[in-house]
């Protein structure tokens, strides 16, 4: 009995693994060229050539079978782009607020594991920098109802204002706070109101014990004008 | 309307804005940049499409080497004026002459 069981984990276990494992890269290697087979004709060996240098430099026999499996998941979507029509006034970059707000729930880190419902209305296409902001924005608003609010969900409902802007407002039904005692800046860091004023925009936070928090983030093209003028005034004071 | 701009290509233009003269591969980019490696690929297809980004094999003997010969990125002339734009300076543009939008010269135009 125990010779069998020698013989299963010492000998027959190491070879089957073994095997296995001899056959992930050549696996890995038809992924590739499968992945390639779904770009356009014109650019097939480029691709082969270019996916298989960097398949090498994945470390790892199970590690270069993720690689290829992914490559090949996506290769469709990187043939459509290659296919698409080329967009103009490329420097004039806006981005999708909307997709910005609905990808933070794909990343359990950045939503700090809250459940979050979504309300989304007439959003406008906003300036790249602003995106940025409001989403940094949103993720340290949640990262605060996580911590503070005892709850396990929250708001996040983004409305556009017609002329261009969009107001956003992160909001719980948890714990709340007196913001006559607590620190203004417990709703949102420093930086991130900095980010904020400095793409324009404004923030706010309404709370009271017992009343929920809401952190309200607003920008719109005008704000622009009015920062700067306010800004000259300070620095001439 | 302008180029619809995710936030992982603005981590991929981030990365290759670090280095605009270096050479930057797949792999590399993608690590960088934070993205599972399947999804840059259509991201830099797309970039290359629309003239941000060009592309050039690596000068390398492979046998000597004993590797593969990698595809290096960078980012375009073009490519690294509308970078910066994309990345923050197109605002401080729109605030100093408010009535005026910017409108770049355009790559296909």
């Amino acid at each position: 009995m125990s010779v069998l069981v020698f013989l299963v984990t010492a000998v027959i276990v190491p070879i089957l693994v073994g095997e296995f494992t001899d056959w992930l890269p050549w696996f890995a290697e038809r992924m590739i060229a499968a992945a390639a087979r779904t770009m356009p004709s014109a650019v097939r060996s480029r691709y082969v050539e270019e996916w298989l240098a960097e398949l090498e430099d994945v470390p790892g026999k199970l590690s270069k079978l993720v690689f290829a499996a992914r490559v090949l998941v996506r290769a469709p979507v990187a043939a459509a782009a290659i296919r698409g029509v080329p967009a103009n006034g490329t420097g004039n970059a806006s981005a999708d607020l909307v997709k910005a707000l609905s990808d933070l729930a794909l990343y359990p880190a950045t939503t700090s594991g809250l459940r979050i419902d979504y309300a989304f209305d007439s959003v406008p296409s906003l300036p790249v920098p602003v995106v940025v902001a409001l989403q940094a924005a949103a993720t340290e608003a949640l990262r605060n109802v996580a911590h503070h609010a005892e709850v396990n969900e929250a708001r996040i409902h983004a409305i556009g204002d017609g002329r261009g802007g969009v107001s956003v407002t992160v909001a719980d039904h948890g714990r709340g706070f007196d913001l006559n005692i607590v620190p203004l800046n417990l709703g949102l860091t420093r930086s991130i109101q900095e980010r904020i004023i400095e793409a324009g925009g404004k923030s706010a936070i309404k709370s009271a014990p017992g009343r929920g928090t809401v952190v309200e983030l607003s920008w719109s093209p005008a704000g622009l004008t009015r920062q700067r003028g306010s800004a000259r005034l300070s620095s001439s004071s | 309307m302008g180029f619809r701009m995710t936030l992982q290509t603005i981590a991929v233009l981030r990365v290759l804005q670090d280095h605009p003269h270096g050479e930057h591969y797949g792999l590399e980019i993608s690590r960088a940049a934070e993205l599972p490696s399947g999804s840059l690929y259509p991201i830099l297809a797309r970039l290359e499409r629309d003239g941000w980004v060009t592309s050039e094999w690596e000068e390398l003997d492979e046998h000597e080497a004993g590797r593969r010969r990698r595809r290096y990125y960078r980012l375009s002339p073009d490519g690294i004026v509308w970078a910066q734009q994309a990345l923050g300076a197109a605002l401080k543009r729109v605030s100093s002459r408010p009535t005026q939008a910017p409108r770049p010269g355009l790559a296909g135009a």
